[in-house]
């Protein structure tokens, strides 16, 4: 059985990721995977008017799997503000995702609290990235 | 290929009209001229009660014909032959008309005529044809039928070529009415069933005729090429209802492919009245309506009538027009407007459809209703199920489904899930059969139409992916990877259609990549990029790349970069491989200009050295400024700033130098009567600029790469006048992090004319491509126009000295001079002054300039006064004024003083220069003192400045030195001025009241030498007493003796080592005329050197002596031992 792969990305109002992350995390990324990141920014990116159609006709934040494109499943989050989070993966995960991005959008959220940061700044917090990696082994595993 | 997604709907109601060039001379501009003049002609309206409408369609070629039997819109029903004569449709008249009949000619007649006829066999099912001959005469054709040639002198002079075309299409229309008219297959016992060419080969098993299976199948059959010609000739109400029958018996015979074809034509009829309803399918075209407003506004369409005068009318009275069958509808334009979203992307909203039904059943209810209750009646002699009559009122809730609108009273209403259902019913039926691969996706392109048209994006979205991934597939090998790519770029056409522009940019994406699949054997031509380039350039949009808008670096918000990079990238790669070496060159620097700092320093390197290499390439110069027209005007790629090679900022117009600056005087004689007034109007002297005065714009220059830059003819843009720019060439250093700040620069320019001037941005030439930037403003990215005025040519004072110009100073290169005397000499210069004018005042304005010539002098010191002292002269009444000159210069000066006496200085060394100068006796030796007892301080200063200047008038007289330096041919007169304002020198110089004059052994003692005597030998002093005043005066003369023990610690009175013999103390008695002699015998007892002074007791009655009422000079002995 091939092994669950997943890519999150939080996605800006102008289209831009301003956080991405593999998982399982950790793994050292060699050029294949390089590539995949490659398919998985162009998947991510078409997936955004299907998710942007999704959150005009429904007021649930979290749209389940909005789009497909071979191996990739594209589920989506949308939080209150706009902000996306796309989550690409190989194996269905439903409940796993959810619980992520439920608790990716509450970090997301006392980040985007910090004075310092501006909306739609790429995520630069070490903090967040461990958050988030932690995370992803809790529910994306 | 479909150039959008509704023509997959609109195939359905279309004939097909195969238009190909025949002959030995082939025009393709001419040609293509006429395919487009045809298909303008692609509606005509056939009737107007019920408004029929028929549809063509003009193609160069046909594609999957042998399903013709079982879709009718796939048959071509005629032919048309273009030919042209010899001249390529522009043949000479007068040349022809005198040509004789030729062997060539005749040859071309027959392979013309021998064509067209291949042509109309190679399509055996046409119903008719025409051969265009432009250029032929119409008897040289008698092989081509009469009534199927038509021959035009050229094409300009083809005006009946429209008509023509409408009558052919009639004549399609009329036969294929006539065969839809004939529904005797209903009633037959005995039919002939029809099948596709190839149909036995995969139908399995032997069919029995006689079974009511198989009489079911050929009614089915019939109905549903019933239903065809129904929809082609422009009747779909009843096209469903006669799809309903064919279904309903194609279902029970099992007949699978036909089946699938009567679902497919029930759902796409449905699809086009619902889509006629909305307004949005006439016509053949097929125009989206975005918004509420769109719907609201009715669109207008334009009808041309034959005598090609045209006119608008709304859309709500098409269904209405009286103007006669031979009218056609031409275009319609339905103009769209779209929501936009928060991202920038115009798209649809789901919910649209409930609004824009809403609005349609508001509006068009009426209309439509009475069209299809009139098409029920016409046909009612068929035997066609007749219609009945709809209501003129229809229910407000039905207006809720557009579809309940126009099928309310069918027996089962046809429901958005019933649609979809048949669609996807014909999709599996379709997909029973591997050869109708490209029918099957062609009903889901149908399903998708149907689906944008009730605004089910989701659904939409959902189903394509469904229904299509499988196409895409490699497991799919029906399809090769061309068709692959065109299923691909017809998803992303329909993507765009619905505004989702990110996907359509995915897909087209995707197609490229099965266009420029690589199969065995097969290498990648230009060609292929040639084809793929366009459809890169349109994703730009999807990856959110403008490449119109002026490009604001400090932007950080530019969407999903690394996406845009690569897109970029690769369209510079499509576009360079394809020969767009200009399209090349604009993709690079614009991912340059707009991605530099988000490139990492490999891929920089390399784009810098593709660049280079695309611009060696060619000899001309790549204009950054001008749009860029690739592929036949389809993309046009604008015109780019470079803006951030070299950083070009803060454009500041500089005034001119200060003898060139110009101000405004306001003009006398429109003087105000008021003092201050708010309102009047004040005259701007900030940024005025002269004709033909070269004017300065400085700017802050940044280079932002980590090597060199060389940037040439750098010169401004203006707008407004006459403007001569001065081109500059810069070599910009390498970033570091010392150097970040960029270097500040001037630009020049000669304006040519008076007016108004706007300096609007720079031109350069980097990277040896022509780049024009305009300048913007600090904060807002708003082009930043600088406006000064130019004043007419005005007259200008020049200011030249003879002597040499001073060194430019960097801030002001106005006129200066500079000289460098040296201390003492005389120095001249010529000052001339030029005055030039031809000035014309302005607005009764006088315009005014001042100028003015500063001089720099420097004064070098050559022969100097370092020190002075005054001794005794050569008789009580003269002194001797001792200057200690220096000679500052390197060379040797000589000295000239009391007339003519030389001495020879040399450099850098001093000399002494005694100069004998009489007593002054217009100044009383107590005049000084007497000056100090004045009652104020202003008064005795003044009273010494009186006297110390009749002082310099008496000593400036004697104290005449001048130098002269031979070898640097210089003269001058030795400075001492300071030694005329030295009081204390002056005062030396007066007559004192008594003088003594000292007389050693008979002789007078001028000097300061020592006088030898041994000790105890006895010298004779003789002291002469001299008196200059007036009135007699008494004393006492005794002679003092002191031993000077150092200059520091002064004299010691030493009067005991000197004894003298006889009288000691002599009284005397000396008037002005009179004076007296004293002797003293005097010894030293003591060895050592002395000095011996008179000493003055005035008699009782006079007055004390002051110090300097008394001149006497001292005389020295050396006592010593030995003699």
């Amino acid at each position: 059985m091939a092994t669950k792969e997943f890519y999150f990305a939080i996605i800006g109002h102008c289209d831009q990721p301003i956080f991405e992350m593999d998982f399982p995390a950790g793994e050292k990324k060699s050029k294949e995977s390089e590539g995949t990141r490659h398919l998985n920014h162009y998947i991510g990116h078409a997936a955004l008017d299907i998710v942007d159609e999704h959150a005009l006709t429904t007021s649930q934040m979290y749209l389940k799997m909005v789009d497909k494109f071979n191996e990739w499943y594209v589920s989506a989050f949308v939080t209150a503000s706009r902000i996306r989070f796309i989550m690409l993966h190989t194996h269905r995960a439903d409940e796993g995702i959810k619980q992520f991005f439920q608790e990716m959008y509450e970090t997301y959220i006392k980040h985007a609290m910090n004075p310092f940061y501006d909306i739609d700044d790429v995520i630069e917090s070490p903090a967040f990235d461990q958050k988030a990696a932690l995370y992803g082994k809790k529910y994306l595993s | 290929m479909k150039s959008s997604t509704s023509d997959f709907l609109t195939d359905v109601q279309t004939v097909n009209i195969v238009i190909k060039q025949i002959g030995p001379n082939k025009a393709l501009p001419a040609f293509k001229r006429i395919v487009e003049r045809c298909s303008r002609q692609r509606v005509i309206q056939v009737s107007d009660n019920p408004r029929r409408l028929f549809h063509c369609s003009f193609t160069q070629s046909s594609s999957y014909t042998e399903f013709s039997e079982l879709q009718q819109h796939r048959r071509v029903f005629a032919v048309i032959g273009v030919a042209f004569t010899n001249g390529h449709g522009e043949p000479d008249r007068s040349t022809r008309a005198s040509r004789e009949s030729t062997d060539s000619e005749v040859s071309e007649i027959e392979q013309i005529t021998n064509a067209y006829n291949k042509l109309k066999s190679d399509y055996s099912n046409i119903i008719c044809g025409r051969c265009i001959l432009i250029g032929g005469k119409d008897e040289d054709f008698n092989e081509v039928e009469r009534h199927e040639r038509l021959c035009f002198p050229s094409l300009e002079d083809a005006t009946q070529l429209e008509s023509a075309i409408r009558e052919l299409m009639r004549a399609i229309y009329i036969v294929i009415e006539m065969k839809r008219v004939d529904v005797s297959f209903e009633k037959k016992q005995e039919i002939v069933c029809p099948t596709l060419p190839d149909e036995s080969r995969w139908q399995v098993g032997v069919e029995t005729k006689s079974t009511k299976s198989y009489r079911k199948k050929c009614l089915g059959r019939y109905r549903k090429q019933h239903a065809d010609y129904c929809l082609l000739t422009g009747l779909p109400q009843l096209a469903l209802e006669a799809y309903e029958g064919a279904i309903e018996s194609l279902k029970s015979a099992q007949d699978h492919l036909w089946l699938a074809a009567a679902y497919d034509g029930w759902a796409s009829t449905v699809c086009i009245l619902h889509a006629e309803q909305m307004g949005e399918i006439n016509c053949g075209a097929f125009h989206r309506v975005a918004s509420m407003h769109a719907m609201l506004t009715i669109p207008s369409i334009e009808i041309n009538t034959q005598s090609g005068e045209s006119l608008s009318v709304s859309n709500d009275s098409v269904l209405r027009y009286h103007l006669g069958n031979a009218e056609h509808l031409d275009e319609t334009q339905v103009k769209t407007q779209h929501f936009s979203s928060p991202q920038g992307h115009k798209r649809h909203h789901s919910d649209e459809h409930i609004r824009v039904t809403s609005s349609l059943s508001n509006s068009n209810s009426i209309e439509r209703n009475e069209s299809f209750g009139n098409e029920s009646g016409i046909v009612s002699n068929g035997s066609s199920p007749s219609i009945r009559e709809e209501p003129a009122k229809v229910k407000a809730s039905k207006g809720l489904n557009p579809l309940s609108n126009f099928l309310s009273d069918r027996r089962e209403k046809p429901t958005k899930e019933r649609v979809m259902e048949n669609f996807k019913n014909a999709i599996d039926e379709f997909a029973k059969f591997t050869l109708a691969g490209w029918l099957e996706y062609e009903t889901v392109m149908r399903a998708i139409m149907y689906l944008i048209l009730e605004r089910e994006y989701i659904k939409l979205e959902q189903f394509h992916r469904d229904y299509t991934g499988k196409y895409l597939d490699d497991a799919n090998s029906f399809m090769d990877h061309r068709m692959k790519a065109q299923i691909c770029l017809n998803s992303a056409a329909m993507y765009k259609e619905i505004g989702f522009l990110r996907k359509q940019a995915f897909y087209a994406r995707l197609s490229v990549l099965f266009e420029l699949h690589v199969t065995e054997g097969r290498v990648r031509q230009a060609g292929d990029y040639k084809t793929v380039y366009p459809v890169l350039f349109k994703t730009l949009e999807g990856y959110g790349v403008d490449l119109s808008e002026p490009h604001d670096m400090k932007n950080k918000k530019i969407g999903p970069v690394k996406l845009q990079i690569k897109s970029l990238h690769e369209i510079f790669t499509a576009a360079n491989r394809a020969g767009h070496r200009d399209a090349a060159i604009r993709h690079l620097c614009f991912l340059l200009q707009v991605y530099y700092p988000h490139l990492d320093s490999s891929m920089t390197t390399r784009l810098f050295d593709d660049l280079d290499n695309l611009v060696k390439a060619t000899n001309t110069v790549h204009q950054l400024n001008q749009t860029i027209v690739v592929d036949d005007g389809k993309i046009i790629i604008p015109g780019l700033q470079l803006t951030r090679f070299p950083l070009i900022q803060n454009p500041t117009v500089l005034a001119l130098q200060p003898n060139l600056a110009p101000t405004i005087v306001p003009s006398r004689s429109q003087a105000s009567i008021f003092i201050y007034t708010p309102f009047g109007k004040k005259v701007d002297n900030s940024l005025l600029w002269v004709t033909d005065c070269p004017g300065e714009v400085e700017v802050t220059v940044k280079n932002c790469r980590g090597l060199e830059l060389v940037v040439r003819e750098l010169c401004l843009i203006v707008e407004g006048v006459n403007f001569e720019p001065v081109q500059a060439r810069l070599i910009l250093p390498p970033e570091d992090e010392e150097n970040n700040s960029g270097s500040t620069i001037r630009l020049l320019g000669v304006p040519k004319e008076p007016g108004d001037l706007f300096i609007t941005g720079y031109s350069c030439n980097i990277f040896g491509l022509h780049n024009e930037c305009r300048f913007l403003s600090h904060n807002s990215q708003k082009p930043n126009k600088i406006r000064v005025k130019v004043l007419p040519k005005l007259a200008r004072v020049y200011l030249e000295c003879s002597l040499p110009r001073a060194p430019i100073d960097e801030e002001n290169d106005e006129p200066s001079a500079e000289a460098v005397v040296y201390s003492g000499r005389l120095l001249t210069a010529e000052f001339i002054v030029r005055y030039h004018s031809d000035i014309t005042s302005e607005d009764g304005h006088s315009f005014e300039r001042k100028c003015k010539l500063p001089i720099a002098i420097s004064i070098i010191p050559a022969v100097t006064v370092s020190a002075w002292h005054v001794l005794p002269g050569d008789s009580p009444f003269s002194r001797y004024i001792v200057v200690d000159v220096t000679n500052s210069t390197e060379h040797d000066a000589e000295l000239v003083y009391s007339n003519s006496r030389r001495m020879y200085v040399l450099p850098k060394e001093t000399c002494r220069v005694p100069i004998l100068s009489p007593c002054c006796s217009d100044v009383t030796g107590g005049a000084f003192h007497q000056a100090k007892q004045r009652g104020s301080h202003m008064m005795q200063k003044m009273e010494t400045e009186r006297l110390r200047l009749i002082l310099e008038n008496h000593v400036s007289k004697h104290l005449d030195i001048r130098w002269a330096i031979p070898a640097l041919n210089l003269d001058g007169q030795v400075p001492v001025g300071s030694l005329l304002s030295s009081v204390s020198l002056l005062k030396q110089l007066v007559l004192p009241a008594i003088s003594l004059d000292f007389f050693v052994n008979g002789k007078q003692y001028v000097s300061e030498d020592d006088v030898a005597v041994g000790i105890g030998q006895f010298v004779e002093v003789e002291v002469s007493i001299i008196s200059s005043l007036a009135a007699e005066y008494n004393g006492i003369l005794s002679l003092e003796c002191e031993q000077e023990i150092s200059h520091l610690l002064g004299s010691n009175d030493t009067s005991t080592f000197m004894l003298v013999t006889g009288l000691k103390k002599i009284p005397f008695a000396v008037d002005k005329e009179n004076k007296q002699s004293a002797r003293f015998s005097v010894t030293f007892i003591v060895e050592g050197s002395f000095r011996v002074r008179p000493q003055i007791t005035p008699a009782p009655g006079q007055n004390a002596l002051l110090a300097e009422d008394m001149f006497a000079t001292p005389v020295a002995f050396s006592v010593s031992t030995k003699f």
